[in-house]
Formats: C-alpha cells, structure tokens, sequence
C-alpha cells in the first residue's frame, strides 16, 4: 500500500524514488530501485533519526530538510509517525516536488506505524528486530495514532 | 515604477548626523525603512559611488565601473568612508529589481566569502578622522573579522569588521572543527552543524550520493543552512524563518 502511494513521488520529474522510516528509524516503506536493499534504508533511517535529533535538539521540529550533493538532492519531510525521504537529481521541480511531498505525507503518515511493523516481521536478517515494535497489548485496540491533517489528536 | 524625478531637491529638514560605528548596510536600511526618495553620494578612499533610494527600496546605484545590482553590491562592500545627500539625476527606470533584503543578503555573503581565509583578531588601532556629515566607520566589535589589506588597498580599507545583522547565527568551522568566524549564538550552531554535516555526508554515502555540498532545515521560526565550502570549511546560518532566503538558495544550490 505504502508503496503504491510513494510511487505516485515519481509523477515529479527527477524523482528517482522515496522510501518512509518511522520515528525510531525504522524502515516502513520503499519505491526505490532493488539496488536500494532494506539493510541499507534501515541504517539511513537510523541515521536520518539521528540527524533530526541533532537538528532539533532546541525543541522544534523540523518541517522539512534537503540536502544536495554533487548531483543528486536528498528531501527529508518529518511527519508524526516518521519521515519521507525522496531521492532526485539537483534539478527536481522543486514546487512541484514540495506539493507531491504534502499530499503524499498526508496519506503515508497513518500507515508507517503498522507498515513498519509488517516490514520487521517479514525481513528479519535485514531488518529490524521485531522487539522494536511494540505489539498491541491483547485486547486492546489498535495502537494506530490518530491524526487530523497531519497533526496527532 | 515612477521615480521622484521632480524630487531632485535635498530636503533640508531634519537633524545634521554624525553616525559612528554604523556600516553601509546599516545605513541602507535606515534609509530603506524610512521608505525614503533620496539619492546618496558615497565616498570612500578614492572611490565614489550613488545610491538611489525610493519609496523604501533601493532602486539604482552606479559605482566607478557598474551600474545596478553590481554597483550596489560593490558599494556595500566599501567599509569606511562618508555618505552624504545629493542631486544627480534619477534614471529613467529602476535598475535594481531585488528587495534590499536582498542586497543586503548578497552583500553579506560576498563580503563573508571573500573574507573567509581570514581570522578573527583583536581590533588594533584606528584612524579617528570621522567627523564629516553622515561620516560612517565601521567600530571594532568583540567578534571582529579582520580583513588582510591587499597591497593596494588604500589604507582606510585595511581594518574590516563583519556585519551579518540578518542573521541570528553564523558560524565558519574548518574541517577540524575549530570555529573560524562566528555571529550570535555560535556555541550552539557549530556543534549542530558539524554533526548534522557529518550525518548528511554518511547518509549520502550509503545511498551512493557523493559530494555533500550543502542543507536547509526549514523550522517553525527559522531556518538553518549549512554550506561545505571547496576549502572543506563548514558554514551555518540561521535566518528566521520569514526572511527572503531566495539568494541563499540560489547560492547554495539547496
């Protein structure tokens, strides 16, 4: 599901993929080509993580971060639940980026925590340990936070 | 956008100013946020140039060799010297379309650029000949960033202090670490940007993006960039978050 919806990133030219990690860094989601394993997104979510922690250590959070190399441009867009990293080349549209970024934020961020989850359970050599996730504690309801245009409620 | 051409007179109200200490940029916003029609002659050394103020932007300078942008970049360069009123004719259309934000933006960095091999150093002695109308010099600040003299600069440009009013922070730091210019909060960027710089470079590692040349962090109240020069030096700024930042990007390819 995840990916379908991040696949729509590419309509962007200069897109050349995204890929979605909770707020512990943990990999949710990926339209990327296969060179791109889950090992490797696992640890740039980790690092991504700390890069926000570091960014933010006053307090705010951060709306969004880019970063460019010699050819390419990496966007990062924090939203409750994790953040969407987007690959493109430095010549991105970039208004036209920002607004795929929104829409694609709003329908992401409900489904990383549960993504997440199902990514760690189904790649355990690469991936996550699944004690990462906490389960739902039996009996109780889904755990999935609510939002309301992007923000917890 | 019509000029004050029939405005070629100088108003003669007001207060006569001796301003030491201020700087040019100083000056230009003074001006700017007086949202004054006034054309002003500036002296420095042996240079002499023009700006044009009207209705609260700067819309036409002209220096020795350039007219426009380039002029009021070059002029806003210019550290010491004298600034007084005076009546040229205005030209026929503005030759200046940026904000003086702007200019002001541009000029800070190119001062900073130009300057970034430089070290911070104690004030030494300075010539106190400002006594003239509007006579600007620039004061020794405790963080100050001297200016090596190039060997024909005339001496009055020997002594440059740095001014980066439009930023909340600005740091320099050299590959190692150590800050090599700083403004405001600087303690607390330079440990932020390093870190974040050194992340930035190991995520682009692994995804096969070489060559980190630079960031933007967008907040709610400001913004961060953080800029790897050729030299391998790190640079952070934080601007608030409504300042027109369209420069910054353009320079720093973010």
């Amino acid at each position: 599901m995840i990916t379908q919806i991040l696949a729509g990133m590419r309509d962007v030219d200069g897109v050349h993929g995204s890929f979605v990690v909770t707020k512990s860094g943990l990999l949710a989601g990926k339209d990327l080509p296969p060179m791109f394993d889950d090992a490797v997104l696992n640890e740039v979510g980790r690092r991504v993580v700390r890069l926000h922690d570091g960014l933010c250590a006053e307090g705010d959070d951060f709306d969004h971060c880019v970063m460019r190399f010699a050819d390419h441009k990496l966007y990062l867009r924090s939203v409750p639940n994790g953040f969407l990293c987007v690959l493109s080349t430095n010549a991105v549209n970039t208004p036209a980026l920002k607004m795929a970024l929104t829409l694609t934020s709003r329908r992401v961020d409900p489904l990383i925590v549960d993504a997440a989850a199902a990514m760690s359970a189904g790649s355990p050599a690469g991936g996550p340990r699944t004690s990462d996730v906490p389960p739902p504690p039996s009996g109780a309801p889904s755990r999935r936070q609510a939002t309301y245009r992007g923000h917890r409620v | 956008m019509p000029l004050p051409a029939d405005r070629n007179a100088v108003d003669d109200d007001g207060f006569r100013v001796s301003l030491e200490g201020a700087t040019l940029p100083d000056f230009v916003q003074m001006e700017c946020l007086a949202q004054s029609n006034r054309i002003f002659r500036i002296t420095s050394g042996h240079r002499i140039g023009y700006l044009f103020f009207n209705k609260g932007q700067m819309i036409h300078a002209l220096s020795g060799d350039h007219v426009g942008e380039p002029a009021a970049l070059e002029i806003l360069k210019w550290r010491d010297g004298s600034v007084e009123p005076c009546n040229v004719g205005w030209p026929d259309a503005p030759t200046i379309h940026s904000t003086w934000q702007n200019l002001l933006l541009l000029s800070a960095q190119a001062r900073d650029e130009s300057g970034r091999h430089k070290l911070v150093s104690f004030p030494g002695n300075r010539s106190a000949s400002a006594t003239a109308s509007g006579t600007l010099r620039s004061d020794p600040t405790p963080l100050v960033k001297r200016e090596e003299p190039a060997m024909s600069a005339p001496p009055s440009s020997q002594s440059q202090s740095l001014s980066l009013a439009q930023f909340q922070a600005f740091v320099r730091l050299d590959p190692a670490g150590n800050i090599v210019s700083a403004k405001g909060d600087a303690e607390e960027l330079a440990p932020v940007a390093a870190y974040a710089a050194r992340l930035a470079e190991l995520i682009g590692n692994m995804l096969g993006m070489e060559g980190f040349s630079s960031m933007e962090c967008s907040f709610p109240k400001d913004r961060v960039f953080l800029h790897r020069e050729r030299s391998g030096n790190l640079v952070a700024l934080k601007v608030p978050a409504d300042a027109d930042v369209g420069a910054l990007r353009e320079r720093f390819g973010v």
